[in-house]
């Protein structure tokens, strides 16, 4: 009897679960979600493209660009078709990326301000997120662990703020706060608004609004998170609140802020674009949503390179981040793994 | 006589529901001592559980609450101390371990890093060292190639591996006492018994006392020292698990043994306790259990009309003496190191109310079976 239950035992501790656990090497779960994404071409492509508009909106730090964006190319100051070559003031010809799409009303070079416009775009989305996403997954764990009054009030609170229209509200803390700045006006830009370039109300109005969406999804998922066992285990082996939170929970809710992130970012590209053309939106530098605004009455006179330029920037930036985001959710939801 | 190390002294907990107040536990008394394995027993629903939960503050509050007793680790009463006490027990004086190896590990962390988080906290000791006592304690706990295994996230790993990962967690910190709540029933037959036989090596080596949770009969047979047999929020017999299983006194404990299948013994169907537990919300009076008792049916044939009860379960209805209806008893010695609740034994009236205590050892080593 006793050598019979030894033959049992051997195989779990020793050989068969050791050699099929060893034939791969572990790979964490980012990794593998990694993998399902680069192993798709069109993922990877659009992967590429959101990689490229980072860098152009990277580059546009450097000085190169402040001359080129304002520069007027044409003799009258004023628009001028796309060409390959232009002809400087001292009678050359060159081949000229600047006017490659066409100049604009003031005949500055729609090329460079059509970059200018990646890090503008990226500037709202990279802050807005990261004001909305960290008020939103934070008010979310709040409310999910410690339940009780704490939940009351947030959920309170979101539910209020997700029951007035969204845009409505965007809109008008963009007008409250782009006001307030322009009262402090004749003082001299400081260093933050440099790098923000008028971006900050944008950013303000679209990350104070927009973390409902998060809240509710997070607080949902630490509800379910909070009663299982290693969350109970983890406060079994003596951790605090705090640890259990920020090292047990929300790294299990990450999957949701990287989807959020991702989805929205598209929108606020697009809002961006919506705002400018209400006339809130960026005043002193270049943006999409500014270009189609400065525009859109010289369309009807044929003028239709500035537009289209701004629009086909945007569509590309969009169309690759909807899809780099469906693809993020299907590699990080493990309820899909498998359906394809 | 030693000291015990774990003492509950009429331990009530309280649980605040939409329909009134609920109490999955009452008046709950029993003592651990070094070294020991208790064992509570009882169907799904019984309390075990949050008995369990409620040594280490961790039932979920609210809506439960302790409302009355004593905890007591080596005299210290730990419902007075404060969280940032509470939390420096757990885990060094009293770990627990889960019935669901699937979801007890965090699936975004190796184990490794799990382990090393559960020593870091109690021990100070460097990274490289918490490693190397988290490979020791997987070594411990029979896992191959512990080096390489630490850097192996949960989901790579079998229930049974994942129990021993758990088990070596709970271990690091050379607990004095190991909450096991049903840390086998999630698992296949043969790894149940490879983890049973691990808790009882462990146990000898470590000299750690195991309060051990579980409906299982076998799993009790094979590991207590002590039983514990709990019933609709009470203990309702406590007792050697020898005496327990030579003459139960409680005719619930009856029930249950006459419910598990005996090798070698031939029958047409399992007896089974009729009915079910009782929703705690709404727990019948007097003893809990006399809606479901065959001892007190037998005994209402006997007794006098005006001393007997007419109960009416769904599909059935029958006379039970007035006493077990009306009062709830509670556990008394009944005979020496024997306690029992049940007012239909014959010394029951009589028996010293002593607080359910024994320091006892298994004579038969299970590790034959």
């Amino acid at each position: 009897m006793t050598e019979f239950s030894d033959q049992i035992i051997l195989p779990e501790q020793g050989q068969s679960a050791g050699v099929a656990v060893s034939l791969e090497s572990p790979r964490s779960l980012g990794g593998e979600a990694w993998r399902r994404i680069v192993r798709k071409p069109a993922t990877f492509i659009c992967l590429i493209v959101v990689a490229a508009y980072v860098c152009v909106s990277l580059l546009t730090f450097t000085p190169i660009f402040d001359k080129r964006i304002e520069e007027p190319l044409s003799a009258d100051k004023s628009y001028a078709p796309p060409a390959l070559h232009h002809t400087w003031p001292d009678g050359t010809t060159t081949l000229a990326p600047a006017c490659w799409f066409g100049l604009d009303f003031e005949g500055r070079s729609v090329f460079w301000r059509v970059l200018y416009g990646t890090r503008t775009a990226l500037l709202i989305t990279v802050f807005a997120s990261a004001i909305s996403l960290s008020i939103g997954a934070a008010l979310g764990l709040l409310a999910g662990y410690f339940g009780g009054w704490i939940d009351d009030l947030i959920t309170w609170l979101f539910s209020t703020v997700s029951s007035i229209p969204w845009l409505l509200m965007v809109i008008a803390l963009a007008w409250v706060i782009q006001n307030n700045q322009s009262l402090n006006a004749g003082a001299a830009p400081s260093r933050l608004e440099v790098i923000f370039g008028g971006t900050t109300s944008i950013i303000l109005a679209l990350g104070f609004t927009d973390w409902v969406g998060l809240c509710r999804l997070i607080r949902g998922e630490v509800l379910r998170l909070r009663d299982l066992d290693f969350v109970v285990a983890a406060r079994a082996i003596g951790l605090g609140h705090g640890r259990i939170l920020f090292r047990h929970i929300l790294p299990n809710t990450f999957h949701l802020v990287i989807i959020t992130f991702s989805l929205g970012a598209v929108s606020y590209v697009q809002v961006e674009v919506i705002l400018a053309f209400l006339g809130l939106g960026v005043t002193s530098k270049p943006s999409w949503g500014r270009m189609i605004d400065d525009s859109k009455l010289e369309l009807l006179r044929g003028v239709w390179w500035e537009v289209t330029a701004a629009t086909v920037a945007i569509f590309i930036l969009c169309l690759a981040l909807n899809i780099l985001g469906d693809a993020l959710r299907d590699a990080l939801d493990p309820k899909l793994h498998g359906a394809r | 006589m030693a000291k015990p190390l774990l003492e509950l002294r009429n331990l009530t907990v309280g649980f605040d529901t939409n329909r009134g107040e609920i109490r999955p536990v009452q008046n709950v008394s029993f003592s651990i001592f070094p070294g020991q394995t208790l064992a509570i027993v009882g169907e799904s629903g019984c309390g075990k559980s949050v008995t369990a939960l409620s040594i280490l503050r961790l039932i979920p509050s609210p809506p439960g609450k302790v409302l009355g007793g004593q905890v007591l680790l080596e005299g210290r009463d730990l419902l007075g101390l404060s969280e940032r006490e509470m939390r420096a027990v757990r885990g060094k004086d009293i770990a627990m371990i889960f019935q669901e190896p699937m979801t007890s590990l965090n699936p975004v962390f190796t184990v490794g890093e799990q382990i090393v988080e559960a020593v870091r906290l109690h021990q100070h000791v460097s990274v490289k060292q918490a490693y190397q006592i988290a490979e020791e304690a997987m070594h411990d706990v029979g896992i191959a190639d512990p080096g390489k295994r630490v850097h192996e996230y949960p989901h790579r790993l079998s229930g049974g591996m994942r129990q021993r990962i758990m088990i070596a967690m709970a271990l690091s910190c050379q607990p004095k006492l190991l909450i096991a709540d049903e840390p086998t029933t999630a698992l296949d037959v043969t790894i149940q018994s490879q983890i049973l036989e691990l808790l009882r090596k462990l146990q000898r080596e470590k000299g750690m006392s195991i309060l051990l949770i579980t409906h299982d009969l076998g799993v009790v047979a094979e590991n207590a020292d002590t039983v514990g047999v709990m019933y609709a929020s009470r203990l309702t017999e406590f007792a050697t698990v020898e005496d327990l299983f030579d003459h139960p006194l409680h005719p619930y404990t009856e029930g249950l043994f006459r419910s598990v299948p005996k090798l070698g013994q031939r029958s047409e169907r399992l007896v089974t306790i009729p009915g079910a537990v009782p929703n705690p919300a709404r727990f019948p009076s007097g003893c809990k259990f006399h809606p479901r008792c065959p001892r007190a049916r037998q005994a209402a044939s006997g007794t006098p009309a005006q001393n007997v009860v007419q109960v009416q379960v769904p599909g059935e209805k029958f006379a039970v003496p007035a006493t077990c209806a009306r009062d709830e008893p509670v556990l008394r010695e009944v005979a020496v190191g024997h306690w029992a609740a049940c007012h239909l034994i014959d010394s029951f009236a009589a028996a010293p109310l002593t607080t359910p205590s024994l320091e006892h050892r298994r004579t038969v080593i299970a590790e034959a079976i």
